[in-house]
């Protein structure tokens, strides 16, 4: 190999390798960048929510002065429900069902610091919630609640209360595994329960907890008969359908879009992301195709010799294993480089961003290091590709 | 590496395209002539008859000729270029008549990128054979700023490097001296002796001093 080396190493031009080198691990560097800054701050914008589907819509009547004085006239009758669950478009109805009782819940956050509020539940039935269901239960007779809280509640704390007193940014993470004490007051009992975040949704202004705790505690602690419906949740199972928009509107229902404004910017993220990703690609496949000319003429230039090392005996594997190994160090460095810049543009970009966010996670090493390799695998075998159908074209 | 020895090499009506439409009196072109493992030939001719394209034809890497060449009566059109490098690694050998040494490395390394290949002699065999050729001084020159007669005899060891039952060898003594020709005569003799092979040495003019089996004129 040694001596294959200096025989073949003639014609290998130092200034072509360097500038190649440059422009290739300009372009990696750009991929991976993009790749692993999208995956650490994608999670920002796309959390999973806690309601089940993307397509539902939760839809009330109008609330005015006058019905609200009369009362009884904003709830859904059961003849309302069964025709909205009638409608081919809607493929399932939900009841939202209010808490009877009073709720007070405590939060220790540390440091003495105790917050507590009175506050209330809804529940709507286990099928619209997107929660693990060994989580979403309640056990009667048990202390543990799970509970869905409103995603903004938690904006609430990081950017406001959190800034302004001087205390720990949460991650949803974090937020899932504190302790809430939950009191149930009603009916002159007053008992604690064990309440955990089981899940944040964008969709729904509400806390929920499991239908079956709702309905063991309104039966247990509740000061007044269960009220029929005022909202319900309507699962869509064809988004496009106009017959169901028509009856709404006819039958005079609010229907109560989603927050969307994350998932839009979760969408304008991949956009960006997918922009970059594609001119670094662009960028390093100019680089791979500049080095495969280059290698190409190489291979013309030291053609007699290849040619006369295979009329010696040696494959075409053997006599272009100088240039089969050059190919696999380039790439090896250019990749590690090109990691290097990445992970340096990363650290600089989330010293900005931290401020503002909190700890990012680290979920964006792996996706670029699974690029890093690919990116590399590719090339390499290009390369291959390359130097040995050319080398095997020479000697009979 | 061994695989069954090659024990004849047949040319069956082969004719050079060069040289179509003459047949020679020998009869090697156009007719069939074998060349049997054990035996030693030199061919003589004038310059332009072919005995370089005899040498190519038989190592593969020509076929502008029409006939068929056969090892054992396999005919060597059908070998693809795997079966041509064993055959070239484990059956035949060929000091060109060009060479083809490379002018960047030593005569050292020239020999070595061979015998690294086949690992056929050790390195005091090798040291040996440049001793007994008298360029031992040259081992570590370039091979691009030797005399062409000492190129010839690292081209000569260089062939030397692997297993073969047929050796061709181009004017191999065409720029050696007196000494110096029946030196790699001597040498040919022990090798082919050892290996019970076959030589086939072309000549214009200057002929070796061996005890040749059998004479072919082109």
């Amino acid at each position: 190999m040694k001596l294959l080396w200096k025989l073949l190493r003639t014609h290998v031009s130092a200034g072509q390798i360097i500038g190649f080198s440059l422009a290739n691990v300009l372009g990696l560097a750009v991929v991976m960048t993009a790749v692993v800054l999208h995956g650490d701050v994608l999670p920002l914008f796309d959390g999973r929510d806690a309601l089940a589907g993307s397509s539902y819509a939760v839809i009330s009547k109008p609330v005015d002065t006058m019905a609200s004085a009369l009362d009884g006239d904003k709830v859904f009758t059961d003849d309302e429900i069964d025709a909205l669950a009638a409608q081919p478009a809607v493929s399932g109805v939900g009841r939202f069902t209010p808490s009877t009782y009073e709720v007070y819940a405590r939060i220790s956050l540390g440091n003495g610091v105790e917050m507590s509020t009175d506050m209330f539940f809804e529940s709507v039935p286990d099928a619209f919630v997107d929660v693990d269901s060994e989580q979403w239960r309640f056990v009667e007779g048990g202390k543990y609640l799970p509970i869905v809280l409103p995603r903004n509640y938690l904006d609430l704390y990081n950017f406001g209360f959190a800034s302004a007193k001087g205390l720990p940014k949460l991650s949803e993470d974090v937020a899932g595994v504190m302790n809430i004490s939950i009191d149930i007051i009603g009916r002159g009992r007053r008992d604690t329960y064990l309440g955990f975040i089981a899940g944040f949704s964008n969709r729904l202004n509400t806390i929920l907890v499991p239908q079956s705790f709702m309905d063991y505690a309104n039966s247990q602690y509740g000061t007044s008969p269960a009220p029929s419906p005022s909202r319900l949740i309507v699962e869509v199972a064809n988004p496009s359908d106009e017959s169901l928009a028509l009856m709404l509107k006819d039958s005079g229902y609010e229907v109560a879009e989603g927050d969307d404004s994350s998932g839009r910017l979760a969408f304008f993220l991949r956009v960006v992301a997918g922009l970059v990703i594609s001119v670094g690609l662009l960028i390093s496949a100019l680089a791979f195709f500049i080095f495969a000319l280059s290698i190409y003429l190489l291979l013309e230039k030291n053609m007699s010799k290849l040619e006369n090392l295979m009329l010696l005996g040696y494959s075409p594997h053997r006599a272009a294993a100088p240039y089969l190994a050059l190919t696999l160090v380039l790439g090896v460095l250019q990749t590690g480089c090109a990691v290097a810049l990445a992970m340096a543009a990363r650290a600089a970009c989330l010293d900005k961003l931290s401020p503002m966010f909190g700890d990012l996670g680290q979920s964006g090493l792996a996706p670029m290091m699974m690029t890093a390799a690919a990116l590399l695998a590719l090339q390499v075998i290009l390369y291959y590709a390359v130097i040995i159908l050319k080398v095997r074209r020479i000697a009979r | 590496m061994h695989s069954k020895p090659v024990d004849q090499l047949t040319f069956d009506g082969v004719v050079p395209s060069a040289l179509l439409g003459r047949t020679s009196a020998s009869g090697l072109w156009g007719g069939r002539h074998t060349f049997e493992r054990g035996r030693t030939y030199l061919v003589e001719a004038a310059s332009g008859t072919g005995k370089s394209s005899l040498c190519a034809y038989a190592y593969g890497y020509r076929n502008d000729y029409s006939g068929r060449i056969l090892f054992d009566g396999t005919d060597s059109a059908k070998l693809g270029k795997a079966a041509w490098r064993r055959l070239r690694l484990t059956s035949l050998s060929l000091m060109f008549q060009e060479l083809r040494l490379f002018g960047s490395l030593t005569a050292m390394e020239n020999v070595r990128l061979k015998n690294d290949l086949t690992h056929h002699k050790s390195d005091e065999d090798i040291d040996t054979l440049f001793d007994r050729l008298g360029i031992a001084d040259k081992r570590d020159a370039p091979a691009s700023l030797m005399s062409y007669g000492q190129q010839q005899r690292v081209a000569f060891i260089r062939a030397l490097c692997q297993p073969f039952d047929f050796l061709f060898m181009d004017e191999p003594v065409s720029h050696l001296d007196e000494c110096n020709a029946s030196a790699l005569a001597d040498i040919l003799a022990e090798e082919l002796d050892a290996r019970g092979a076959c030589a086939v040495v072309t000549s214009v003019g200057r002929k070796m001093n061996f005890d040749f089996d059998e004479n072919i004129t082109l």
